[in-house]
């Protein structure tokens, strides 16, 4: 039977603004900022000029005194540019957790989620894509929040008032960059007016306009330095303030890899693939393992690879991340007394990275002083000594690890492992996810197998999402208080870049339906959205493929707790 | 939540082994006294009944909030166990008498046994599954085998303009057309080694022009072979339940008679 056909405008990147309020005064004012005169407009491509990012990607907010204009903890696409007034910002343990306001975006409805699993819809496209024009558009990925301090503290954890921002000062460029969560809260003081830049705007503006891509760049690093990563440390902690301080002035900030990784990596898979080639290829390395240690790492953000060469191949025995160091078996060395140490392993980028690197001696000098830090010191190598051992001594033991930092899964944080020593293959899983979601599952039992377990082709929600990295309508976001990926189908103009983008293949790209009406554009082609999993984050109960599965053969999980998993099936390892 | 499952087992064995005393003792109890065990026993049986047969229903509605599947489970196990127990204490440790009494005594054995069976069969051929590897939808075999079957006719026709071409030709007419057909509900260890030494004698007679041919046959009907082996296996898990499930209606809808039966011609 031919399905109906219903033909409609395809959406466009700018189909629904950032803020459809955006006026032609607004966009002038906004042009006429210092950030935004500097900028030669002329270099900006036809099809992306300067004014049609303000007007679309740009919007104005206003705050009141003591408002709350991010959250530290929050997952932020956006960066913002303060236009007038002035903001303070709160590190983290600043101000008490119950006095932030968490709430949930998508309260859960119990009664809701009975009357529509049990009578889901018929697909519907949203309004804006039936009648483009109409102007009936939505805000999308705002980051407002109506919530206002009473007290707020006037002396900051490390001792002083808390830092103030002023006019033509960036900040949140370091959540919307590195797509992690804001590192701090920031409040408005008096009244002030910022301009949000929504994260494809900010791409935007930094690939056409060299000035403002090197102003953001550099107080990303300058920021990175000066945030609180050294606290969070257990080996840096016990230094206190003024130990921390000193390693801070001798910090350097480093990058390795690009934002961009995931169309290099999918491209280097398949080459290893066809080729039977083992990682790692496309890893740019930090430090070889017999190089001469002369720094200590501490990772701000991203993923590395530690391994150690064995035969002609390497064997991945860890992989570190936000807060993780590296080097801690050279800086146990030295202060044994070995002045001329090595790595011992070899460090590589994973996709990118960003590190504070620390000069081996100076840490050393400053561990010496603090004997918990160097109880923690001594704790720590020895730990990692035994890892080491290990990989040399059983090269094949760890699969899951090898697998999980070759194929990236250590990236994810609810990660669908489908045990199969248990999984009866009844796909009750698949079933309960289309009951869930309108009748339409958001992944396919099919996937990679390792270790006896399959890892079927559903969002893992990573840590870093790079499925974001392209979209152009900022469809494709971070829940604010759970930090699950979803797509917001209202804003979805279905142009494929996150499905191109998942370096996984873990987003489809379906075709969209009004009432049972194929849509598609004037020449035919359908119109698409993408689909994948959302963790069923406005359910009650949790993700509806984990509460199907009869035989507890359905796990979501993240790396750290897969790799228990496999050592539950396998006590030896 | 990392489930483990052995304390899990153990305890649900425990509660189980309780109950089933508990429930014996007061029986004796009971029937120290002269009292009916029957009426008592028999409610909380059809109730077990119910609470058994509605996992079924709940598994049709898995989104809706009402537990995990795998809890649910876990109390069809328990409570199935119990149920094995507890009818004895119904009928007071005899024999049933009258044909209906038989006809209810022997469905609620074969949903039980059935019940055991897809539940040692749940619990091993997972294993089995997983050791043949190629990991295949049940649904999707059929399409998979078909795309071989079409691989392979496209590998012959591309060696029929040759002399020794006809060798491969009449191996697929005989042997490979009619296995790569369908899939076939069989796991047989003879039917790889007949494969084997089919491809070998095929390859010696085709000759080394035709090696890769013949080698990339070889891998076609192996691929055909696993999959026969999940559509085996695959089919068991699937299909016992086609026997388990309609057999509990059958039982419940009994149970629900006899206890009409019972309450109308009660003294």
């Amino acid at each position: 039977m031919a399905q109906d056909v219903r033909e409609i405008t395809r959406p466009q990147r700018w189909a629904v603004p950032f803020d459809a309020e955006m006026t032609d005064a607004d966009v002038a004012r906004v042009v006429a900022l210092p950030l935004f005169a500097r900028m030669d407009a002329k270099k900006f491509p036809a099809r992306m000029p300067l004014d049609g990012i303000v007007r679309n990607d740009c919007a104005l907010r206003s705050y009141s005194d003591r408002q709350l204009v991010v959250r530290q903890g929050d997952y932020g696409s956006s960066a913002f540019l303060i236009v007038s007034g002035e903001v303070k910002v709160y590190l983290e343990g600043d101000i008490p957790e119950e006095e932030l306001g968490h709430d949930h975006e998508h309260p859960k409805n119990l009664l809701t989620q009975v009357w529509r699993n049990l009578f889901p819809p018929p697909e519907r496209a949203p309004k804006h894509l039936l009648a483009v024009s109409s102007g009936d558009a939505t805000v999308a990925g705002s980051s407002t929040v109506n919530v206002f301090f009473q007290d707020l503290p006037a002396v900051g954890k490390r001792g002083g008032p808390p830092p103030v921002m002023g006019p033509g000062t960036v900040f949140g460029e370091m959540s919307a960059l590195g797509r992690t969560p804001r590192s701090a809260t920031v409040v408005a003081t008096g009244s002030c007016e910022l301009l949000e830049i929504r994260w494809q705007g900010l791409r935007d503006l930094r690939s056409s306009d060299k000035g403002f891509k090197e102003y953001v760049d550099g107080i990303y690093r300058e920021r990175s330095l000066t945030s609180d990563h050294f606290q969070t440390s257990p080996l840096f902690a016990p230094l206190g303030e003024t130990g921390i301080e000193v390693l801070r002035h001798a910090a350097i900030f480093e990058s390795h890899g690009s934002f961009e990784w995931s169309g290099q990596y999918k491209k280097g898979r398949q080459e290893r693939r066809q080729k039977r080639t083992a990682a790692p290829s496309n890893e740019p390395e930090i430090c070889g393992q017999t190089q001469s240690a002369e720094s200590v790492y501490l990772v701000r953000a991203g993923f590395a690879r530690v391994s150690h060469r064995v035969g002609v191949g390497e064997v991945t025995s860890r992989y570190i991340s936000r807060g993780d160091l590296f080097g801690i078996e050279a800086l146990h060395a030295y202060i044994k007394g070995n002045r001329a140490p090595i790595y011992g392993s070899t460090l590589r980028a994973l996709g990118y990275i960003d590190v504070i690197k620390l000069p081996l001696a100076l840490v050393a000098r400053a561990v010496e002083s603090s004997s918990a830090a160097a109880a923690w010191l001594a704790q720590g190598n020895s730990e990692l000594l035994h890892e080491q051992d290990r990989a040399h001594l059983a090269p094949l033991k760890g699969e899951m690890m090898e697998f999980g930092t070759e194929s990236r899964v250590y990236n994810g944080t609810s990660i669908m492992a489908i045990d199969l020593e248990r999984c009866t293959r009844c796909d009750d899983c698949v079933r309960g996810c289309s009951n869930a979601h309108n009748g339409q599952p958001r992944f396919v039992r099919h996937g990679e197998v390792n270790q006896g377990f399959l890892f079927p082709n559903a969002c893992m929600h990573c840590q870093d999402p790079v499925c974001m990295i392209g979209c152009p309508t900022g469809a494709i976001s971070r829940t604010k208080d759970g930090g699950q990926v979803v797509v917001n189908d209202q804003t979805c103009i279905g142009c494929s870049t996150c499905a191109n983008s998942c370096p996984y293949d873990n987003i489809r790209m379906v075709e969209r339906s009004h009432y049972g009406e194929k849509l598609v554009d004037q020449k035919g082609n359908a119109v698409l959205r993408a689909s994948k999993c959302d963790l069923c984050y406005d359910q009650v109960g949790g993700p509806a493929c984990v509460r199907a599965c009869p035989h507890d053969a359905l796990h979501r999980v993240d790396f750290p707790d897969l790799l228990t998993l496999t050592e539950r099936r396998d006590p030896q390892s | 939540m990392i489930v483990a499952f052995w304390p899990r087992r153990l305890l649900a064995l425990s509660v189980a082994a309780v109950a089933v005393a508990g429930a014996v003792a007061f029986a004796r109890m009971r029937a120290a006294q002269l009292e009916d065990n029957a009426f008592w026993s028999g409610w909380t049986l059809l109730a077990i009944f119910v609470v058994l047969a509605v996992y079924n229903l709940r598994k049709r509605v898995s989104n809706l909030p009402l537990g995990t599947s795998a809890t649910w489970l876990q109390w069809h196990i328990y409570l199935g166990l119990i149920a094995i127990a507890l009818i004895h204490v119904h009928i007071g440790w005899h024999m049933p008498s009258g044909s209906f009494s038989w006809l209810l005594y022997g469905l609620f054995w074969a949903v039980s046994l059935t019940g055991v069976l897809g539940l040692i069969l749940t619990r091993t051929l997972p294993h089995l599954l997983t050791a043949v590897g190629n990991e295949v939808i049940f649904e999707r075999i059929g399409e998979r085998v078909v795309d071989l079957h079409d691989e392979a006719a496209g590998i012959v026709q591309g060696v029929l303009g040759r002399p020794e071409g006809q060798v491969l030709a009449g191996f697929f007419i005989d042997r490979l057309d009619p296995f790569l057909r369908r899939p076939r509900w069989a796991w047989q260890e003879s039917r790889e080694r007949w494969l084997t030494s089919q491809c070998a004698n095929v390859a010696r007679l085709a000759g080394p022009d035709l090696a890769d041919a013949v080698a990339d046959l070889e891998e076609i009907a192996h691929e055909k072979l696993l999959l026969d082996r999940h559509y085996f296996l695959q089919g068991i898990l699937k299909g016992w339940l086609f026997v388990h499930i309609p057999l509990a209606t059958m039982a419940l809808t009994a149970a629900v008679y006899h206890t009409g039966m019972v309450l109308w011609f009660r003294p």
